[in-house]
């Protein structure tokens, strides 16, 4: 992707709908148009190509799935594994306790998460930027170094093997914090200041200015944690050992080791487990729009 | 321990304070007092109140399930731990160890190389994309979506479609490369090309993740600020690099801290694709620290390794900040 | 946001500070050892314990195991726990850890024996093992870990050569034979690879053998049969005999006997469909998967055709030996430290049990290969229809002089977790046998792991 196809495309967020706006369209900016059409359909079948894959070997015979060379369309298209995962596991359950955790976890991160973004943003209080540093510096360590410390810890308060566990776990992750904090840090402090010298509480002016102007952000978090709530398949498996609070992740791959060479049916559940948080990335979309029309900003 | 921290940190708050004015998040002034009399002192105190009102809900939570555990590293780092029992402190062992191992070395080197090709290229196109996608054209809504289906697609179907794509003697894409030299990479089977292709799908995968967060950032931006620079005559390119540059630079920095971070931190997809082969060539540290732990059931040197990539993280981290600090100043 | 050094000075500090909180917080794990022995196993009082299984409908071992001990004593009931058959090690490594592991439990294999014996987690089970002492058809070699034993073999599969009778007959090769060295391996694979085109297969998918992408494909079988102690060789870092092995596989792979490593590890090939859709006439593998090949000829999911196991083939550099030498990897039973009184009677009965001939015959049922064969397990073992029934499979799986995949050593983990990158470098042919296996002698030596 060129870089004149950027600079091509920056401008046209003027208005060009607006009526009294129109003027002549300058060629450098139809070839850019037409240059920025091409790429999204280049990239957009390159992006789509392993997703096609995965959906066409779910319908496979199971010899077909890792056929060589590459076969990409089924002899016989076996629709039945779709029907044949919902009665041979328990995707319900599975499917049932993921939304819970993926929504109360995307609920308490982004609270917290730009809750605390505020304070770190807004109010400048002794030791922010040291607390903030620590915050950043656990990102850069792998869960796995301190997986089992954390363990022991959660164990120790016998929460481990409860729906707590994975809610904890996931809810009060650095990564919110920081992406809050740098988003709230482009709003400008004037707007803050308004709301102060209208008597309104720090409380108030989080609420009612921060929020509503944070809409994209907030839904952009929401949408990372709850995809990484869903995908997550680690910490299900170090913490839960009931049947009856499986993930979708921890329930599919304990199932598919079952039928450990049913390579199409493992793909039908991967196809399965990753509609649903395309129907939440739909719906973060509007939100993106959405949160452009409260604050007021054309996007 | 957070108002231990505070009490640390008090010069740096007066600084903070003194200095505040430069950066979007330090220009707050001190809330106006209505009966007139200043106490600096009041309201620091009033500043501290309120600042860990408003991050304590997450900061307890973040103290107790990953601060703690993460503390004990340094500990652990120290000791001969199998994870079970109580760790047994053999001082500077594990270091000594450590310079050594050729293996951890081989590991930071393909970290770093993977980190110095994928960070440029992920940033590039996701900066492209985004603003692309912030465009009005048609279709984006669909686009967007198409964007950041490999981020949730399964990591294993995305690896096994890779691996075919790059099959040295039947993938497409040797087949393609066929056309113009006459012995195209061994990709995944070589030592040399496995970290290309390695990087290409993490870029692949990673693209739509962080063009989202761009797009946020950049949905962010008042129209106003383009329709002024608009009207003073500047053209595309200007008006990228005066107004939605600096406008994103929290944004950016952002995505930069947590890229770099993530791009240093890659584990499953050397673990999907390559295992760390052919023999370390694709071997990075986080998979290095993980089989250091779990294969080999060695928990102390696995946190002392992790302690290395924690520090050069940080190093590269401290480096952006005072980039960020020094381009806001 | 201002940063400068004295921020970062002080987030270490405060960091350091944290550390001293959490000196005592490091631990916390088990070190209570129950008393053991004491308790006499009451067969009246009513009894539950948890045993660990994973992949439960399709590994009925578990159940059937739990079930049939209930039946033999119906106060004791045994719960099957579902844990993870991939990452069974990571979830039993956190349960450990905690002091939360079920009252029985199996080991998967003898690469993790002598950590999970040090954990402090493993009770001693040293009276089972007297009571085994001199029985000839349980091998227990490999399990005495400071002079105590911490866990027992109820299920032993060893390495076999799996062939395809009806190609081998199609092609008019002769059939493997006990006294096979892989120079005849190699041989009766030339014969193959002239022969299965004119005989209807396929020249450009059908192979005549499979080589499994697994490092104990080739380095297990060195090791086995060098004629060497794992002490003087793998424990001191001398690969040195693994390389006449390697030079073998590469050369197959060059002439395109099997599929080759890389695309066998990029494309993940599957064994079972390599055998069981007759893409390869022989393939040495587990006899874990005699079991998977009848169910899947049953279920249609592999070809019907006759098949056999012959043993595997020995090392052409020495004298055959009397007793074929393979390797395997047992699967053991171990009681969680945590459990006493009658729960801890209770799991002792059961992995006594389960190790002894009682288990075995349930386990021989299932196809499953039990740690304890004498005649009558043989016999059940082979009942089943589908099951290859001539002698010559019989001896091969009941007849063997088995080494273990691995020795059971502290440094195990560390230096065959450096060999599979060797394994993968030299199947590449990125690195030539001898330079591999150098540069693994060099980062073992690093690792420190060998002094210890």
């Amino acid at each position: 992707m060129s870089t004149n196809t950027v600079s091509a495309t920056v401008p046209s967020p003027t208005g060009e709908e607006i009526p009294w706006n129109k003027k002549q369209v300058p060629p450098a900016k139809i070839v850019g148009t037409i240059i920025g059409y091409l790429a999204m359909i280049a990239v957009s079948a390159f992006v789509l190509l392993p997703f096609f894959w995965m959906f066409l070997s779910s319908l496979k015979p199971n010899n077909e799935v890792y056929a060589i060379p590459i076969k990409w369309f089924p002899s016989v298209w076996h629709w039945e594994n779709y029907v044949a995962i919902w009665t041979k596991s328990d995707m319900t359950t599975w499917l049932l306790n993921t939304i819970f955790f993926a929504v109360i976890v995307t609920l308490l991160q982004v609270f917290t998460g730009s809750f605390a973004a505020y304070g770190f943003s807004k109010i400048p209080f002794r030791g922010r930027t040291t607390l903030f540093l620590i915050y950043i510096a656990t990102m850069a360590v792998p869960w796995q170094a301190y997986m089992i410390p954390q363990f022991k810890l959660v164990s120790a308060v016998g929460l481990s093997d409860t729906r707590w566990s994975i809610i904890l776990l996931q809810a009060f992750g650095a990564f919110g914090v920081f992406m809050m904090k740098q988003f709230y840090d482009t709003i400008p402090e004037d707007l803050s200041e308004a709301g102060r010298l209208d008597g309104l509480s720090e409380f108030g002016i989080y609420w009612r200015i921060m929020l509503p102007l944070s809409g994209p952000s907030l839904a952009a978090l929401a949408i990372i944690t709850f995809t990484n709530t869903w995908n997550d398949y680690m910490g299900p498996l170090i913490y839960l050992r009931s049947q009856k609070l499986y993930t979708i992740q921890l329930g599919l791959k304990l199932f598919i080791s079952q039928y450990n060479a049913d390579f199409a049916m493992i793909m039908t559940g991967s196809v399965l487990s990753v509609l649903p948080i395309l129907i939440v990335f739909l719906i973060g979309q509007k939100q993106f729009i959405a949160g452009i029309a409260t604050s007021g900003m054309k996007g | 321990m957070s108002e231990e921290i505070g009490v640390v940190d008090d010069r740096q708050a007066v600084a903070d304070h003194k200095t505040g004015s430069h950066g979007p998040g330090g220009g707050r002034r001190a809330p106006k007092i209505k009966q007139g009399k200043f106490n600096a002192k009041a309201i620091s105190r009033r500043n501290l109140r309120n600042g860990l009102i408003f991050i304590s809900p997450n900061f307890i939570g973040f103290i107790c399930l990953t601060l703690l555990p993460t503390l004990t590293l340094f500990y652990i780092a120290f000791t001969k731990w199998s994870a079970f029992g109580n760790p047994v402190l053999n001082g500077v062992k594990n270091w000594v160890r450590l310079s050594h191992d050729k293996i951890f070395m081989t590991s930071v080197w393909n970290t770093i190389y993977y980190s110095i090709v994928h960070i440029p290229l992920t940033l590039v196109l996701a900066f492209a994309l985004a603003v692309l996608l912030n465009s009005k054209l048609r279709g984006r809504a669909f686009f967007r979506t198409v964007a950041f289906f490999p981020y949730i697609t399964s990591i294993v179907a995305a690896a096994q479609v890779w691996g075919m794509l790059f099959d040295p003697k039947s993938g497409p894409i040797n087949s393609f490369l066929r056309l113009f030299i006459s012995n195209p990479p061994g990709w995944l089977g070589s030592t040399a090309w496995a970290m290309p292709a390695v990087i290409v799908v993490g870029t692949w995968r990673e693209v739509g993740y962080y063009m989202i967060l761009l797009l946020a950032g950049l949905q962010t931006i008042p129209s106003e600020l383009y329709e002024a620079a608009e009207l003073d005559g500047t053209n595309g390119w200007q008006r990228f690099w005066h107004v939605t540059v600096p406008m994103m630079r929290p944004t950016l920095f952002f995505v930069m801290v947590t890229l770099t971070i993530g791009s240093f931190k890659i584990l499953d997809l050397t673990l999907v694709m390559t295992d760390g082969g052919p023999g370390t060539s694709t071997l990075v540290l986080a998979q290095y620290i993980y089989r250091v732990a779990f294969e080999r059931g060695d928990f102390g040197y696995a946190s002392t390794v992790s302690l290395v990539l924690l520090a050069i993280c940080m190093v590269v981290t401290l480096v952006q900040f005072w980039y960020n600090n020094l381009k806001e100043d | 946001m201002t940063m400068n050094v004295k921020t970062v000075t002080k987030a270490l500090a405060v960091t350091t500070a944290g550390i001293m909180l959490l000196a005592g917080c490091g631990g916390g794990g088990s070190s209570k050892q129950a008393s053991s022995g004491s308790d006499g196993f009451d067969s009246k009082a009513k009894t539950t314990i948890t045993f660990a299984g994973w992949s439960l409908d399709m590994t009925p071992e578990f159940k059937t195991l739990a079930d049939a001990f209930h039946k033999a004593h119906p106060n004791v009931t045994v719960n099957v726990k579902q844990y993870s058959a991939d990452d069974y090690d990571k979830q039993l490594t956190a349960d450990i850890s905690s002091g939360a592991q079920p009252d029985v439990f199996p080991i998967k294999n003898m690469l993790k024996y002598v950590t999970y014996s040090d954990s402090q987690g493993l009770a001693d089970i040293s009276d089972i093992a007297k009571s085994y002492q001199g029985n000839k058809y349980i091998n227990l070699d490999g399990y005495e870990h400071n002079g105590k034993y911490f866990a027992l073999p109820y299920r032993s599969d060893t390495w076999v050569l799996f062939y395809n009778k009806d190609m081998f007959k199609k092609a008019g090769v002769e059939e493997p034979n006990a006294k096979w060295t892989w120079d005849d391996y190699a041989k009766a694979a030339k014969e193959l690879k002239e022969k299965l085109p004119a005989a209807g297969y396929d020249a450009n998918s059908v192979y005549p053998m499979y080589m499994h992408n697994w490092q104990s494909v080739v380095q297990s079988f060195a090791l086995a049969q060098c004629g060497k102690s794992a002490d003087s060789t793998f424990l001191k870092a001398d690969f040195s005999y693994m390389e006449p092995f390697y030079k073998r596989a590469l050369e197959w792979q060059k002439d395109k006997y099997t599929i080759d490593w890389n695309t066998s590890f990029t494309n993940k090939v599957q064994y079972q469909a390599q055998f069981g859709t007759q893409k390869a006439a022989m393939m040495p593998m587990g006899t874990w998967y005699a079991a998977t090949l009848v169910s899947q000829q049953q279920s249609g999911e592999a070809q019907k055709f006759s098949w056999g196991m012959a043993p595997a083939p020995q090392n052409p550099d020495k004298k055959l030996p009397k007793t074929p030498i393979t390797f395997g990897s047992p699967t053991s039973l171990a009681i969680s430290s945590k459990s006493s009184g009658q729960k801890l009677a209770a799991a002792k009965e059961f992995v006594k049990w389960a190790t002894g001939q009682g288990g075995a015959l349930e386990l021989a049922k299932l196809s499953t290969t039990p740690a304890y064969i004498d005649d009558k397990v043989t016999e059940t073992f082979f009942s089943p229809e589908g099951m290859a029934s001539d002698q010559a499979s019989k001896d091969a799986w009941s007849k063997h002089d088995m080494k273990m995949e691995a020795p059971v050593a502290t440094a195990t983990d560390t230096i065959n977790s450096i060999l599979k990158d060797t394994h993968s470098s030299i199947m590449t042919g990125a690195k030539s046998p001898s330079d591999g296996l150098k540069e693994a002698t060099q980062n073992v030596k690093d690792q420190g792991v060998l002094d210890e």
